[in-house]
């Protein structure tokens, strides 16, 4: 059986990932994406944290599918504004939104 | 464990009327007349006068729904806070979203669905509920602050605020999940109890990351330096009514949310995040008043005056005695009625003048004196002069950090109070100390004086009547204290 | 009566808000609600003052809050002190409002002006009121708040709203002190009771440094609010309100509250000997100093409110050097005099609409009404027995006498010299002599009784008022401060000495005949060469010694001084002030900077460190959400690098 450790350090390294594309992406969908990923990370640790540590709980597992619901509206609302985005500058490159600052 | 969905009534009545605004917007949005369109407005308002009404119907304290719902002293007096907050904002959308062409069913389901969202956040001891609750309320927010579609600051705000609040969530997340594999539960008495089990062991540096991770995104939440960035854009940007809301009933709720996971879940890791949130506490107040000086948008003054509020209440959270929380509370109460009263008078110019410029404040004390000296009231009391609402919360602080020995911090807030009078005061001495600006005066003979005289003294639906009560809690709030004291000292006997 | 001392305070509220609320859109506004509201506070407090003297001491108060297990009240108290401030207060606000009736009439801002009125008396008088330091504290900040709203009335001109600004930053500084001195007392005592403060005092319970500390600490806001040296700038600046304004708040009753603090505090402040020495210094050399630069003024309100600072100088000097007679004493006395100056002047000002002295001369001819009571204020300030500025100057100088410190007794005698002599300069300058702007000179004329009736009333004040502390009177007013000391304090009876009182009168005397001498004389002299149209020898040559005398002795000796000591004001203080205001803004703005440029540079320099292998890096340009994201995960990350350093 693959140990819990190869899962945590999955996670970990999916948390990283998507850390890296959030700061790294000037486009919207793929800082959306990145979020996904970081998501998904947090979704690992809950599930094998579940299956490693205590089988008899389903909590983790309700976690994951609560996580997973919430993440889709967050992502419609989230496309949604960058549709806006996209509509009024004809981009989504995040980066013309600064017309704001200091 | 008890079902019983009494407890859930105020929820479910917003939750309908929600669903009943947006039915009746179907119904009369085609008739674009002044009535026709007050009337979603409308719906909103009642359904959460009856969501407030509903409040004593509550049906005790105790765990409702397998554990997953908390009824006690601490939500209802969020209840409160929050419905009052959500009538306010309404009082102060009617004018706003019609002259915006902001699309008023949504608009107003949002505003609904996002206090279900916060009350949410303050009536459950499971972290799964919180986290619920707070997507509900972020996703709600999200829209709200972009729903100005044809207005490009919106939108930036809108996607500003929505990147980095889906960050902090899935921040949020992934602490939440480590505390879950360190404790094996979401029940926050639970993961006090196991934690407490942990102490010595190799485990507890990962539970110190998941509260680091924790604090990360309610601090976002609040506004906490350095997780404020967001903040002066979004409310810059965001429609008035919802920068509002964002300042009085976000930050409520994520306070609410901090004060039960910091206090309840996690007391035991207390030697740890106690220094961490002072010298965040010092740095957010420092920070947001030393920036606010030099702002020229009113609403963009008001969001790093919102960041160095973050931090007074923060401390409240640092010093962790029974007295400290009971401050915060009454902070948070006075805090909430101040700013509402400021965004009021905001909608009010910037409905006149079309912007929120700090100059646009000009004379404002010889067009509407009642308006321009219930503004300065507010900022008497965000400034935390006597006798206002922010001095007697300010003192109350004080007063903890006296008795908890932290007499220093006091004094830094005093001296931070003080670095908060100059922009305060800018906007004081535009409104008394300058004449209005030249259109405003024009002899009432010519046509052109005629209609800048009209704009200049026109009265906006909703906002009289949210002057008014604010104004008056904030007076209440400074002058008699005593009861809601004995209210926020019973709140935090969790 | 005694008990019913708060409804004094309570009528001005009601009035404030009857003309917000009511009389705000009529025609007459809210005046006469205003005067009628004093009025019956005055009477009011004339019961309570019987009642106090004869040694009542009573008070009243409610649960304002319970924080803890502490419990903070809401209350008032009344005894002798309370009583006489009360009188002092409403006396002079009714015969402001009277006297503005006039003055203010067809004003654009007149209903605006009444209302604050309202609001300011009743600050003031719920502030004598106060039985703690949160009280007090509540009601100085709103007294405040009434200042900087009158300062800056007429606000079209940008020097009033400067000055309004000025005033309500500078005294800010003096509140800061004293905020923080309040919280060290109460996290000292656990009270902030005025009571049980003095119970812990005299029971021993602080430690003497807390108690100096405290004492130095509230005496911070009494410099700010009394405009004592270095913060005695925004004062003057002040002026620019109406002159009634000027008479009623930053003459009798405002600028006053300083000293009443430390009066009020006496058991507290006279427990440290260190914290005396500092009032008594700061008072002493703030009388001299601002005598000094009263001298050479040529604004007659500016000559008015540099002697405003130096007279309440003197009375934190008596306060200081342990008589707190003295200090009250001259505080009520001031307040009559210097009120009457002011309105004399206001009338002076309605009539010729110039503030400037070489602008004036020869009123008397045209107001003797106001001349007359002009010259009883100047008398009595001036300290020319048997007025009341007499008796309280003997009491203070009586206490510098005996306070052993020669120094400022000296400086106390050569202020009163001063005071007589630029007060003589004044009135000549202004009521005697030739006219000097024969426009003006024609179109001046006595107000009506609007003016005469707040004038005679001052002026009966300002001749009578100083018998209640005289020894023909066997020194009443000592028997009634008595009687407000809590038990186990004591008054320090003063051995009258006659030397003091001979050196007092002479310096009177002296400075009257000096400012004769140079003005009175040297002007008829003038006018004498002219009727005679011919020289005569002596005469020209005492006219030659005079302007030689005036040139050498004041325009050259005293104008540098108060050259040295008006740039030190101007330059020193007010640069500190800016330097600070400067500072702040440069904070602010490299705060500003910080996020455009540094994170925004660290977002590129991320970028590039990782741009040498990678094409999607090099796409990690400077987005400003990006931005926000590094901080909001950078943040997170060093902490959890804090974390793992921790754990080592």
């Amino acid at each position: 059986m693959i140990p819990l450790g190869y899962f945590l350090g999955f996670g970990v390294l999916l948390f990283a990932l998507g850390l890296y594309g959030v700061l790294t992406q000037r486009s919207a969908i793929r800082m959306v994406m990145a979020i996904e990923l970081m998501l998904n990370a947090a979704n690992i640790n809950f599930l094998a944290f579940t299956r490693y540590l205590y089988p008899d709980d389903p909590r983790g597992a309700i976690w994951a599918i609560f996580v997973m619901t919430v993440a889709a509206a967050e992502v419609a609302v989230g496309l949604a504004v960058i549709l806006v985005l996209s509509r009024r500058r004809q981009t989504i490159d995040v980066d013309a939104a600064e017309e704001m600052k200091h | 464990m008890e079902r019983n969905i009494l407890v859930l009534l105020p929820q479910l009545v917003l939750i309908a009327t929600s669903f009943l605004v947006l039915a009746v917007d179907l119904r009369t949005g085609d008739r674009k007349n002044r009535e026709a369109e007050l009337i979603p407005w409308l719906v909103a308002l009642l359904g959460t006068v009856a969501a407030l009404v509903t409040l004593p119907l509550w049906v005790g304290q105790g765990e409702f729904w397998g554990r997953m719902w908390q009824s006690d002293r601490f939500s209802l007096f969020f209840q409160v806070l929050v419905f009052s907050v959500m009538i306010l904002v309404l009082l102060e959308s009617a004018e706003y979203v019609r002259s915006r062409e902001i699309q008023s069913g949504v608009f107003y389901a949002l505003i609904l669905l996002a206090g279900v969202g916060m009350t949410m956040m303050a009536s459950s001891r499971e972290l799964l509920t919180i986290y619920v609750g707070l997507e509900l309320m972020s996703v709600s927010f999200y829209a709200l602050v972009g729903m100005m579609k044809n207005d490009d600051r919106s939108n930036e705000a809108a996607i500003k605020y929505y990147l980095l609040g889906a960050a902090s969530s899935a921040v949020l997340l992934f602490g939440i999940s480590l505390l879950f594999g360190l404790t094996g539960s979401t029940y926050l008495p639970e993961i006090s109890s196991k934690l407490s089990g942990l102490q010595g062991t190799a485990a507890l540096p990962v539970a110190w990351a998941a509260v680091l991770l924790l604090f990360v995104a309610l601090g976002f939440k609040v506004a906490a330096v350095p997780f404020h960035m967001w903040t002066p854009d979004t409310y810059q940007g965001a429609p008035t009514p919802v920068t509002a809301y964002l300042a009085a009933g976000s930050k409520a709720a994520a306070f609410a949310a901090l004060i039960r996971a910091f206090s309840l879940g996690l007391p035991t890791l207390a030697d740890l995040w106690q220094p961490a949130l002072t010298a965040v506490a010092v740095a957010t107040m420092t920070y947001g008043n030393v920036v606010a000086l030099s702002q020229t948008d009113v609403k963009r003054m008001m969001g790093y005056s919102s960041i160095a509020h973050a931090g007074y209440v923060l401390t409240g959270l640092a010093i962790f005695t029974p007295e400290s929380l009971s401050a915060t509370l009454y902070y948070l109460l006075a805090y909430a009625f101040t700013n509402l009263g400021v965004f009021a008078v905001i909608v009010l110019v910037a409905g006149r003048r079309g912007n929120e410029e700090i100059s646009s404040f000009r004379g404002l004390g010889q067009i509407s004196p009642a308006y321009a000296a219930a503004l300065t009231l507010f900022f008497l009391s965000l400034v935390g002069i006597p006798p206002t609402a922010g001095f007697l919360g300010k003192f109350y602080l004080f007063f903890a950090m006296i008795e908890a020995d932290y007499t220093w911090l006091a004094v830094v807030m005093v001296i931070n109070s003080v670095i908060s009078l100059p922009y305060y005061y800018n906007v004081v001495r535009q409104m008394w100390l300058e004449p209005p600006e030249e259109a405003n005066v024009l002899p009432a003979g010519t046509a052109a004086g005629q209609t800048a005289a009209t704009i200049a003294h026109r009265a906006l639906l909703g906002i009289g009547p949210a002057v008014a009560v604010t104004a008056l809690a904030v007076l209440l709030l400074g002058l008699y204290p005593q009861p809601f004291i004995e209210w926020v000292r019973q709140v935090t006997l969790l | 009566m005694a008990e019913l001392a708060w409804v004094a305070a309570a009528l001005p509220f009601f009035s404030f808000l009857i003309q917000v609320f009511i009389t705000g859109p009529t025609r007459r506004r809210g005046d006469w609600v205003g005067i009628i509201a004093t009025a019956a506070s005055f009477i009011l407090s004339i019961g309570v003052l019987l009642e106090t003297t004869a040694g009542v001491r009573t008070g009243s108060s409610f649960l304002w809050a319970t924080m803890g297990d502490r419990t903070f009240r809401f209350g008032y108290h009344v005894d002798a002190l309370t009583g006489v401030m009360l009188v002092v207060v409403a006396l002079v606000s009714l015969m402001v409002h009277l006297f503005s009736l006039g003055y203010m009439e067809g004003d654009v801002r007149y209903g605006r002006y009444y209302t604050i009125l309202s609001l300011f008396t009743f600050s003031m008088l719920g502030l004598l009121l106060a039985d703690n330091f949160l009280q007090l504290f509540v009601f100085w900040e709103l007294v405040g708040l009434c200042s900087f709203l009158l300062i800056g009335h007429w606000y079209e001109e940008k020097a009033n709203s400067n000055a309004a600004m000025k005033a309500f930053l500078t005294t800010r500084v003096g509140d800061i002190g004293m905020a923080i001195g309040i919280f060290l007392l109460y996290s000292a005592t656990g009270t902030l009771q005025f009571e049980e403060v003095w119970h812990s005092v005299s029971a021993g319970l602080l430690t003497p440094a807390t108690i100096t500390a405290v004492s130095l600490l509230l005496f911070a806001g009494a410099v700010g609010k009394s405009a004592q040296f270095p913060l005695h700038v925004w004062l003057p600046d002040a002026m620019a309100g109406p002159t009634p304004v000027s008479a009623l708040i930053h003459a009798a009753t405002m600028v006053a509250a300083g000293v009443y603090l430390v009066a009020r505090s006496f058991p507290l402040f006279s427990a440290s000997p260190t914290a005396m020495y500092w009032v008594a210094a700061i008072g002493g050399f703030t009388a001299f100093f601002a005598a000094t630069i009263a001298l050479v003024q040529e604004d007659i309100k500016k000559v008015l409110a540099y002697s405003t600072i130096s007279q309440l100088g003197y009375m934190f000097l008596g306060l200081g050097s342990g008589s707190l007679v003295a200090g009250t004493f001259h505080l009520m006395t001031q307040a009559f005099f210097k009120s009457l100056l002011f309105l004399a002047s206001g009338s002076v000002i309605h009539a010729l609409h110039t503030q400037n002295l070489h602008e004036m001369g020869g009123l008397y001819r045209r107001m003797r009404w106001t001349a007359w009571t002009w010259i009883i204020g100047s008398l009595a300030m001036a300290g020319v027995p048997p007025l009341s500025g007499f008796w309280s100057k003997d009491e203070v100088l009586l206490a510098a006498y005996h306070s052993g410190r020669p120094l400022l007794f000296w400086l106390g005698l050569i202020t009163a010299l001063l005071t007589a002599f630029y007060i003589t300069r004044a009135t000549w300058l202004a009521f005697f002599g030739r006219p000097r702007d024969e426009e003006k000179f024609r179109h001046a004329h006595e107000g009506d009784w609007r003016f005469k009736l707040p004038l005679g009333v001052l002026a009966i004040m300002a001749a009578f008022s100083g018998f209640v502390g005289s020894s023909w009177f066997g020194h009443p007013f000592t028997h009634w401060m008595e009687t407000t000391l809590p038990s186990g304090f004591h008054l320090v009876e003063l051995e009258p000495a006659g030397i003091v009182q001979l050196l007092a009168l002479a310096a009177a005397v002296l400075g009257i005949l000096l400012g004769w001498l140079v003005y009175g004389a040297g002007v008829v002299s003038r006018s004498a060469l002219i009727r005679a149209a011919g020289p005569v020898y002596t005469l020209l040559k005492r006219k030659y010694y005079l302007d030689e005398l005036y040139g050498w002795l004041f325009v050259r000796t005293t104008v540098a001084l108060s050259w040295v000591v008006s740039v030190f004001d101007r330059y020193i203080v007010d640069g500190i002030v800016n330097l600070i205001a400067w500072f702040s803004t440069q904070l602010s703005f490299a705060t500003g900077d910080f996020d455009r440029s540094v994170i925004d540079g660290a977002v590129n320099g991320v970028g590039a460190a990782f741009s040498a292998g990678s094409q999607v890096l090099r796409r990690a340009q400077t987005g400003y959400v990006g931005a926000y994201l590094l901080v909001l995960l950078g943040a997170m990350a060093a902490g959890l690098l804090v974390l793992a350093f921790i754990v080592d």
